[in-house]
């Protein structure tokens, strides 16, 4: 290899790496560029987070995570949620709950890494409806092998099917 | 210092060790990783193409790729995981292998114009096929060369480029730990690492049952936010010493493993690269004892005794020494002996 092909690779990867690490100073990312800034803001103990309310035919509810119904990896639920439900566009969250509860009726998945197992109905039902809400909660107030319950809940969208 | 330090980086970036056997295992490294991803991981082609109409932004990454439905994405998925199958298996490596590269890449690229967080830290097998293409990892650990049982003739550049190849994903690695850390440092400040509050309070939401157990324990968390600091920061400084990749190897997987056995977080996509990528015949001392090019620096402990003596005259030598020495096929010991007389 002639020595300017190699004082071209260098070069070549010493702005790549610029490039890399300007993204972590910029604290973006613009893909393939990344800046691997996850979880890089100090968690604080009161957290937002969006739950869901899954209703199934034989009247029965019960609370999971975002990504208990949707069939990606559990960190990508809050912007995926927040892109549809903080919006305006109504076709969009009807068409959302519509999918989510027909892929969670007809196509349950198992869990895969950051992947969680899709919520399952009660034995010989199938899911009907889900409100989404806005959980309120105080991680300090945690106490493990307790059930920890929210300080507040907001309701941001409910969906029932039309039996 | 200068020289010598500009002769240690050259040799570091074109002189690795066991290129052929080391991009064969780094081929089959990226192809599993990528087809584990690809089969169990969260590339849902009933959702992503159903909710393309509303969720994909066409112009956001790739503007020529409209939104795909159920089975134009299935498509897209299948080929990748046929390139994959391909490249696992070394068979038309040199073709599959940019297959799966290209397919793959535009494959999260579409799927990374819905949200910008996608798949972010995977990011990374993009740019190790991208580099894994433009190199022969067919050579070893392949069908291909199982049935050509074809001799390769010693080529310098291409082994060259070889090298530089793994040495350049090598250094990703450091930088990237570099920049988890340098991005904690900056948003959150060392307390980030010292208080270990973000991996106890999302243990509590997101852990697992040991995780949860082990939020009953306080300092535990302490522990982990330093062991974190000293790994995501240490790495790249670590790094600059050979002698080190190995145990950082280690320490790094040592990491993910602990963060995956208290949380859902397993980053096996990053960490199943190591023992290709650190661990396998990364072996300098041997490099130093084959090496042919005299242009370059090996560390004075990975010479041949008899080397050591002359390792100043060597020094010397190389000022005076030209790109016309490139191709010679002498060996560091003829080299010496043909200056002496």
């Amino acid at each position: 290899m002639k020595h300017t092909t190699k004082i071209m690779l260098f070069t070549g990867m010493v702005a790549f790496f610029v490039i890399q690490v300007s993204h972590t100073i910029r604290n973006t990312n613009s893909w393939p560029f990344c800046s691997y800034n996850m979880f890089n803001r100090m968690m604080q103990p009161k957290i937002d987070e969006f739950m869901i309310w899954l209703y199934d035919s034989k009247g029965n509810k019960q609370l999971v995570l975002p990504g208990n119904a949707i069939p990606i990896e559990y960190y990508r639920t809050p912007v995926l949620m927040s892109d549809v439900f903080d919006g305006n566009n109504e076709s969009s969250k009807v068409q959302l709950c519509r999918i989510l509860l027909d892929h969670l009726n007809t196509a349950p998945w198992g869990k895969f890494d950051e992947i969680l197992p899709s919520a399952r109905p009660t034995p010989g039902s199938h899911f009907t409806g889900m409100e989404v809400f806005i959980y309120n909660y105080d991680l300090d107030l945690y106490r493990y092998g307790q059930k920890l319950e929210p300080v507040n809940r907001k309701l941001i969208y409910s969906y029932h099917q039309q039996s | 210092m200068i020289k010598k330090l500009s002769g240690k980086l050259a040799y570091f970036l074109f002189h690795q060790p066991a290129v052929w056997e080391r991009l064969a295992a780094l081929r089959i490294s990226i192809s599993v990783i990528c087809l584990v991803l690809l089969i169990w991981g969260d590339y849902d082609s009933s959702f992503y193409g159903l909710t393309s109409s509303f969720l994909h932004r066409q112009d956001a990454i790739f503007p020529f790729l409209p939104a795909l439905g159920p089975t134009a994405f299935l498509i897209l998925k299948s080929v990748a995981i046929v390139g994959g199958l391909f490249t696992l298996a070394g068979l038309f490596t040199r073709v599959s292998m940019v297959v799966l590269t290209v397919s793959f890449f535009l494959l999260n690229g579409y799927i990374a114009a819905n949200d910008s967080y996608w798949l972010a830290y995977i990011t990374h097998l993009h740019f190790f096929s991208i580099a894994l293409s433009c190199v022969d990892t067919s050579r070893h650990y392949s069908l291909d060369s199982w049935m050509r049982k074809r001799i390769y003739i010693s080529d310098k550049a291409q082994r060259e480029a070889a090298s530089f190849a793994i040495a350049f994903m090598q250094i990703f690695i450091a930088v990237l730990y570099l920049q988890t850390g340098i991005s904690k440092l900056l948003n959150s400040g060392v307390e980030w690492f010292t208080s270990g509050q973000t991996s106890y309070y999302a243990t509590m939401m997101f852990g697992t049952r040991l995780g949860q157990f082990m939020t009953q324990y306080r300092e535990v968390y302490h522990v982990i936010g330093v062991y974190t600091g000293i790994v995501e920061v240490g790495f790249f400084f670590a790094f600059l010493f050979r002698r080190t990749h190995k145990v950082l190897a280690v320490l790094g997987m040592s990491l993910h493993i602990g963060i995956y056995s208290l949380m859902i977080l397993s980053f096996f996509m990053l960490w199943w690269i190591y023992p290709a990528l650190f661990l396998f015949k990364n072996n300098w001392k041997k490099q130093a004892e084959r090496e042919e090019d005299l242009t370059v620096t090996p560390l004075q402990d990975e010479l041949p005794a008899q080397h050591q003596r002359d390792i100043e005259k060597v020094y010397s030598s190389f000022s005076s020494q030209s790109d016309s020495d490139e191709g010679s096929s002498k060996s560091p010991l003829q080299t010496m002996n043909s200056r002496k007389n």
